[in-house]
């Protein structure tokens, strides 16, 4: 009885010569949050003022990638992700949502890859953003957290001891970001994205930009740095948005510390403050990881976000909100 | 602008310090999306090193093994995967990794009948070696004697 019915069907997917090739991993990441979020206008004033406990799935997933070498200097590179949601299984109504997919060719020279991915500007965040995927995430209070389809990237080789460069192309496809975000009267064209840094395990230094990938006439520069010393660990972002169609130049920071306290306590704490997404938008975090195992992370978090509701584009300074959420979750790599 | 400016150029200026080199896990390195990080042997982590284990290479393509993997997939939780050191006519070495003091005695029982296939008329346990690892894992080590 060694051949069974899965071991057919995932031979047929995967030649027996390749497969050693292939990583498969995944991470369930679920939390219990307890929810205070509040509307207040300057007119009639209390709005809204709604308190609830939520499960939640952040950014749960699977993938595979891998790869296998064509000759001694060339390599096909791919990789498969996938998010599903394991708290209520919709995630808008797919069973499995794409995260990062892409095929690619590395080289000597570097790798070209296409697929749907992150830009290279938002890779450049690197690790500084200590509150990733929770309600402490970044992308809640900047722009250019953008996953983007229809890309194609050029990723240099590290040289200089960590040095590398990355460009991306984003095609002005009907369904791609770009299009997919300019107004129907404005002339749709492709985006490009690019970073350059510095990596080291110490530390870190980054420049990234974005011309027309959010929109066409959407511009936005971002600079990062991260510094390890010993247990601390500290992250500043800084961005730069440029909108030419709506006239709005914001920018905006966010501040990261985190405390290695032992081999399996950390604390960490966040400050965001910027004006590119919402108006006037504060985020402060605090929150507290035990590392149960090498997989297996327990955490707890605070998290305090003040904006004005409207977006940028549409300046009505008139409603507020300012929200609380506390949680607890576990987060488990395999 | 300026106050980006001058945080990136303190950043620039910060002095290098002493950090972690290791690997990341296998989703970690796939969130990073940085195709020039150095390759890291997953055959034995996680998901991935079940599967590995379940499946190997064969003439024929992938061949499940479910007798090996019974005795895989449960311990794989507290135990990584057992790792035959040196093999010799008469010397064995088997070493795992285990992430608990709790689960030693597990490990330790499974390395036996590992053992035994080398050792098909029996051996001898020469010397147990337990070595901390990070994260509170423990490296165990011991090393047999066949019988002739």
């Amino acid at each position: 009885m060694k051949k069974t019915l899965l071991a057919l069907a995932i031979t047929s997917l995967l030649p027996a010569a390749a497969f050693a090739d292939v990583t498969v991993y995944g991470k369930a990441n679920v939390s219990l949050q307890g929810t205070d979020e509040a509307s207040y206008s300057s007119a009639n004033g209390n709005q809204a003022d709604g308190s609830k406990v939520e499960l939640l799935s952040n950014a749960s997933r699977i993938g595979v990638k891998g790869g296998e070498e064509v000759n001694s200097k060339l390599k096909v590179i791919y990789q498969f992700e996938y998010q599903t949601e394991v708290d209520d299984g919709t995630g808008g109504g797919q069973t499995f949502a794409q995260r990062n997919i892409y095929l690619g060719l590395q080289g000597i020279a570097g790798t070209l890859m296409g697929g749907h991915f992150d830009t290279p500007t938002k890779v450049a965040q690197e690790k500084i953003d200590l509150f990733n995927d929770l309600e402490g995430d970044i992308t809640h209070i900047f722009k250019g957290e953008i996953r983007a389809s229809n890309i194609v990237q050029y990723v240099s080789p590290t040289f200089g001891g960590g040095f590398s460069g990355s460009v991306a192309y984003v095609t002005e496809e009907t369904d791609g970001v770009t299009k997919q975000n300019n107004p129907a009267t404005v002339d749709t064209s492709s985006g490009v994205s690019a970073s350059f840094g510095y990596n080291s395990s110490a530390f870190y230094v980054g420049v990234a930009a974005d011309q027309d990938v959010e929109a066409n006439g959407v511009d936005l520069i971002r600079l990062v740095g991260r510094l390890t010393l010993g247990a601390f660990q500290f992250g500043l972002l800084g961005e730069s948005y440029d909108n030419d169609n709506t006239g709005v130049d914001d920018e905006g920071f966010v501040g990261s510390a985190m405390w290695n306290m032992t081999d399996k306590w950390a604390l960490k704490a966040q400050y965001g403050d910027s004006d590119v997404r919402w108006i006037d938008s504060k985020s402060a975090s605090l929150g507290l990881d035990y590392k149960m195992t090498k997989s297996a992370t327990l955490y707890g978090y605070y998290t305090k976000v003040e904006n004005g509701v409207t977006d940028v584009m549409e300046p009505t300074l008139d409603n507020y909100r300012d929200d609380d959420y506390v949680g607890v979750g576990l987060d488990y790599k395999f | 602008m300026k106050l980006i400016l001058a945080m990136f150029i303190g950043a620039c200026c910060a002095v290098q310090a002493y950090a972690d080199d290791n690997c990341a896990s296998a989703v970690d390195a796939a969130d990073s999306m940085n195709v020039n990080q150095k390759d890291c042997d997953y055959t034995n982590e996680g998901l991935n090193g079940v599967l590995h284990k379940a499946f190997k290479k064969g003439s024929e393509g992938a061949v499940l093994e479910t007798a090996e993997a019974k005795s895989a997939v449960a311990p794989v939780a507290a135990v990584a995967a057992v790792q035959t050191n040196k093999v010799t006519d008469t010397n064995l070495s088997l070493r795992v990794e285990v992430d608990q003091w709790s689960n030693v005695a597990l490990a330790r029982t499974q390395l036996l009948p590992k053992a035994m296939e080398k050792c098909p008329k029996g051996f001898s346990v020469q010397r147990e070696n337990y070595r901390p690892l990070p994260m509170g894992r423990i490296d165990l080590t011991i090393e047999f004697t066949c019988f002739k």
